[in-house]
């Protein structure tokens, strides 16, 4: 319980100093540090050195394995902070003048850190990642009316993010994970049944 | 195969001992057994058969809702229009041609070999090159297997491509809409191709399968009967009914002696008829000698065919409420007319010659599914009559 | 930055307000004894600490006027100051003269220590507690309304309940926030807010109403309670679209709207966009023609709304079966409506569009796209035949990473 305590205060205060940083990405980094505290329970001397060095909730380097991301998008710390709603529903980009430019941003993460004050609704949490296993991830940014993946210009994902989830969903569907609408294939009979079928016509 | 008739065998001896759930249990250790079902002969001429398309389409049958349900499509937009009743019935014909279209059945036709037709030897051509050569004919307008595809080797020799090769070049220039040049993962993983079968993606797999590899290849007909075999322990039949793979589903299990899961399906879901064709079939298959053509006919004539039930259902909103409305109220509301009756009394007498014969191998089960189909066949022909009664409508 | 700033606010006000005291303390205390001159009074004893703060922050009237210095002298959130007494802090200390009287009859009287009192510092926090936030509590990017931190888009919550009807489910949202003026005899240019805000309850269920007050605050609730008091009902299509596409006008103002299939989204003017927000509409494109004037834009898209016809209708007026086909269905049609006679029509030129018959017999002009100056030219020829070998790059690409599983 301690730990985790420390996690929530470590980041909360991380928010006080980075004033910048929005109300939900507060939430956010909260319900990471459960996520964390949850997950490496068992090692708890490693994970009080991690809270005594206040992590950097910029950082970027340590991997997320899959399997934990699974388990996040079903824990509560991710209805705490997301709700019902889609992990893009939230964000909306910045962007100076009428109109946002036609794409978005290259990456949000450059050299394991986060170089944006608005990072993309994948990079900012670092706990959504995006692979084929990850089903319930991607299902959220595939339409259910056309079946194709949705545009970065609705989702806001930065191109990097975009092609790592068009290249998730892609994978997903080789594998069966997620099914989709297969085209329709029309035979021709003659082609099989040869001779026989036109002899009785 | 060995196994299911021994099992029969076995099954014909001690009927009552052997349990229903026993019999289930070696049911299903035959088929992952066998889980590579092959025909054994040439299954194309019997199930080109006109008889047999007939039974199978029947089989299958044509739910509207089902065939036309929602697909997800680049673009969704809807067409509103005016049209006369004239129009509209034009269009409801239209509508069960397009329907029959989509519920083509993938052809069922024996494992093609790879057979090497060498066109020429030319031994002065030997390290012209240290590649194959492939020739592919695109003209336009050719069919993909009447395509002219040649392959010159390395040591000279010019013959025609075997068929991977015919496959691979044919998808280059003329791409199939869906198939991959690679083999997708579902299809190399056996451990995802199970997670598909045990969360009941049979459609999905299934008609991947018939984008991704052609009817008379050996894949194809491993992963059907993978399929077939799971959904015949799974017992979801109705997932696939009213899709194009009903119908090689129930030819499958015929053709492998292994039909009465699906006849109890089809018992326990009040579709008695099918049931009589699929019994039908199986007779047909195997060549048992029981005249099943003299019941058939009368039940067609009772019975509309699917294509004529779903052109009355979509007419039936044209309609308007007609003087014999109390009849048809009473009809809908039980959900069988008097053809229905006594298309069901036939059919229950053919379904209980079949099970008191030696080819059903589940009797006990099917027995019990039938008993409980008659005592609510009764209640319902019971207080269909009263209702009639009551209402004061003549019979007919 | 607002705590930033906050404690800016803050600690500049304590020191102007304790050297006041300890000045005065000091003048009558101790005389100065030697003879150097000195001014003991200055803007800073004499003025209280708000007009000092202002002298340094405040703006010019004429500034104002243009504009300058919004972002200061606003309310401080919280006077941290209130619950507290110098002097006395943690450790609660008699410091004669500084919080007690340095005489008590002929007494004097000495330092001394006191007995702690626990609950001070929980009684502070609790008076500040109970002061209340005033800091603007962060909004969601997706509710800040329509631009920058102004009201129109904004949610500002359903109508206040009139008796019994409670708006419970309703939301209402500011379409207009302006200043507006009248001359009046004696008091001259007189100025008003008006605000014009629309209320649902996102099922059908709308209202719009203009209100001025001289406030902002209580235009903006005139406005909303009005709008809840004129509520008109909508049919909505399958709950998510318009009836049919229809054509409507209020004044210079004409709109064309077209329904759309599941999934479109709202492809029009931001202030249609929150009409049907509140309504319950999710898929819609409309194009507006002319005048773009906010409340005539309302005006006549609500118009339109109420002006739509059922099918039902529609089919008892041209006796004819209204049918929808849906690509996504592959083309099956649908019967939405027949009509209630039977009458056989055959004549095959009586039959109309219904595209046409719902836009009343206008046609929409679609404009030709205008394709780029550039091609066609020469140099654009050059650059497309030079890439068409990498038309299926991104393609391949994507295939290529596909395959290389992690």
């Amino acid at each position: 319980m301690l730990p985790l305590a420390r996690g929530v205060y470590g980041s909360l205060a991380q928010i006080t100093r980075n004033s910048r940083l929005a109300l939900h990405t507060a939430s956010v980094v909260r319900g990471k540090a459960e996520a964390a505290a949850e997950n490496e329970a068992p090692a708890e001397n490693s994970e009080e050195t991690a809270a005594n060095a206040a992590p950097d909730a910029k950082d970027r380097t340590n991997k997320i394995p899959v399997e934990t991301s699974i388990r996040y998008l079903k824990s509560a710390a991710y209805k705490t902070t997301y709700g019902d709603e889609f992990v893009w529903t939230q964000y909306r980009r910045n962007h100076k003048g009428m109109y946002a430019p036609r794409k978005t941003r290259k990456t949000c993460i450059r050299q394991g850190k986060i170089s944006t004050g608005n990072p993309c609704p994948i990079c900012r949490d670092e706990y959504l990642v995006l692979d084929y296993r990850n089903t319930e991830l991607l299902q959220q940014f595939i339409s259910p009316f056309s079946g194709q993946v949705l545009s970065y210009s609705k989702t806001g994902l930065c191109q990097k993010s975009h092609l790592r989830l068009t290249v998730a969903v892609e994978q997903a569907r080789d594998c069966g994970l997620i099914t989709y609408d297969v085209p329709f294939r029309e035979y021709d009979y003659s082609e099989y049944y040869g001779k026989q079928e036109e002899q009785k016509k | 195969m060995l196994i299911l008739r021994q099992l029969r065998k076995l099954n014909g001896q001690q009927r009552l001992q052997l349990g229903v759930e026993q019999t289930r249990r070696s049911m299903a250790d035959a088929a992952q057994k066998n889980a590579s079902f092959q025909y054994d002969k040439d299954p194309q001429p019997l199930f080109t058969d006109a008889e047999t398309q007939r039974l199978l389409q029947s089989m299958t049958q044509l739910q509207l809702e089902k065939v036309f349900r929602k697909r997800t499509v680049p673009d969704n937009s809807t067409e509103t229009k005016f049209m006369t009743t004239a129009q509209l019935e034009k269009e409801f014909l239209q509508t069960i041609e397009k329907a029959k279209k989509l519920l083509q059945m993938p052809p069922v036709v024996q494992i093609k070999q790879d057979t090497e037709h060498i066109i020429s030897k030319d031994p002065a051509l030997k390290d012209f090159a240290d590649t194959k050569y492939v020739f592919t004919d695109i003209t336009f307008g050719l069919r993909n297997s009447e395509r002219k595809i040649v392959v010159r080797d390395a040591d000279g020799t010019l013959a025609y491509a075997p068929l991977e090769t015919r496959k691979r070049m044919n998808q280059l220039y003329f791409p199939l809409e869906g198939r991959r040049s690679y083999t997708p993962r579902m299809f190399t993983h056996d451990d995802l191709l199970q997670r598909c079968l045990d969360e009941h993606k049979y459609e999905f797999v299934l008609d991947r399968l018939t984008v991704q590899y052609e009817p008379y290849e050996a894949e194809f007909h491993n992963f059907s009967a993978k399929v077939f075999a799971h959904l015949n322990e799974s017992k979801e039949f109705d997932l696939l009914r009213s899709t194009r793979h009903f119908g090689p589903m129930a030819f499958f299990y015929a053709w492998h002696r292994c039909i009465d899961d699906l006849l109890y399906d089809m018992i326990r879901r009040d579709y008695l008829h099918n049931a009589v064709e699929l019994i039908s079939l199986s007779y047909k298959i195997h060549q048992v000698p029981v005249d099943y053509k003299p019941i058939l006919s009368q039940l067609e004539a009772l019975k509309p065919t699917p294509a004529q039930r779903a052109l009355a259902e979509l007419l039936s909103c044209l309609k308007k409420p007609a003087e014999n409305a109390i009849e048809h109220e009473i009809q809908t509301a039980i959900g069988k007319t008097e053809q229905d009756f006594a298309a069901d009394e036939i059919s229950l007498k053919f379904i209980e010659q079949y099970i008191g014969s030696k080819h059903a191998l589940k009797k006990v089960q099917l027995e019990l599914a039938v008993q409980t189909l008659k005592e609510v066949n009764l209640e319902k022909l019971q207080l269909y009559q009263g209702l009639k009664k009551a209402h004061g409508v003549q019979a007919s | 930055m607002s705590r930033l700033l906050f404690m800016s606010f803050i600690k500049p006000n304590w020191r102007a307000s304790t050297s006041i005291k300890l000045g005065n303390h000091i003048n009558t205390l101790f005389p100065p004894s030697d003879c150097t001159l000195s001014r003991n009074i200055s803007f800073f004893n004499k003025l209280p600490a708000d007009d000092i703060w202002r002298g340094v922050t405040a703006v010019s009237n004429a500034g104002k006027k243009r504009g300058r210095g919004k972002g200061t002298g606003r309310k401080v959130a919280k006077d941290l100051n209130k619950g507290q007494t110098i002097g006395l802090g943690k450790k609660s200390c008699i410091w004669p003269g500084l919080n007690a009287p340095i005489l008590r009859g002929n007494e004097l009287i000495y330092q001394q220590k006191q007995s702690e009192n626990e609950d001070r510092e929980k009684n502070i926090i609790q008076l500040r507690d109970s002061m209340g936030n005033f800091k603007l509590s962060k909004l969601n990017p997706i509710d800040r309304g329509w631009s920058g931190t102004k009201m129109p888009g904004r949610s500002i919550g359903p109508p206040d309940s009139v008796g019994e009807d409670s708006f419970k489910l309703f939301d209402t949202r500011v379409l207009e926030n302006k200043i507006v003026f009248i001359m009046k005899g004696n008091m001259g240019r007189k100025r008003r807010y008006s605000v014009l805000s629309v209320t649902g309850n996102k099922n059908g269920l709308a209202g719009f109403a203009i209100a001025k007050a001289p406030e902002v605050r209580t235009a903006l609730r005139k406005s909303k309670n009005r709008a809840g008091q004129k509520l008109i009902s909508i049919n909505l299509y399958e709950n998510r679209t318009i009836n049919h596409d229809f054509y409507t006008a209020f004044g210079k103002t004409k709109i064309f709207v077209f329904k759309k299939p599941e999934g479109y989204g709202l492809v029009c003017h931001r202030a249609i966009q929150t009409i049907c927000k509140v309504l319950g509409i999710q898929d819609l494109y409309a194009k507006i023609e002319g005048s773009t004037n906010l409340q005539h834009i309302v005006k006549a898209f609500f118009i339109g709304l109420m002006r739509q016809k059922s099918y039902d209708a529609i089919a008892k007026e041209t006796n004819l079966h209204i049918v929808e086909r849906q690509v996504a269905k592959n083309g099956f049609p649908q019967i939405k409506a027949s009509p209630l006679l039977n009458v056989n029509t055959s004549e095959k030129d009586r039959i109309i569009d219904f595209m046409q018959f719902t836009l009343g017999n206008k046609i929409v002009l679609k404009k030709k796209k205008i394709p780029p100056y550039f091609v066609n030219s020469k140099g654009h020829n050059i650059f497309e035949s030079k890439n068409e070998r990498f038309r299926n790059q991104q393609n391949v690409r994507l295939h290529k990473l596909v395959n290389s599983y992690i």
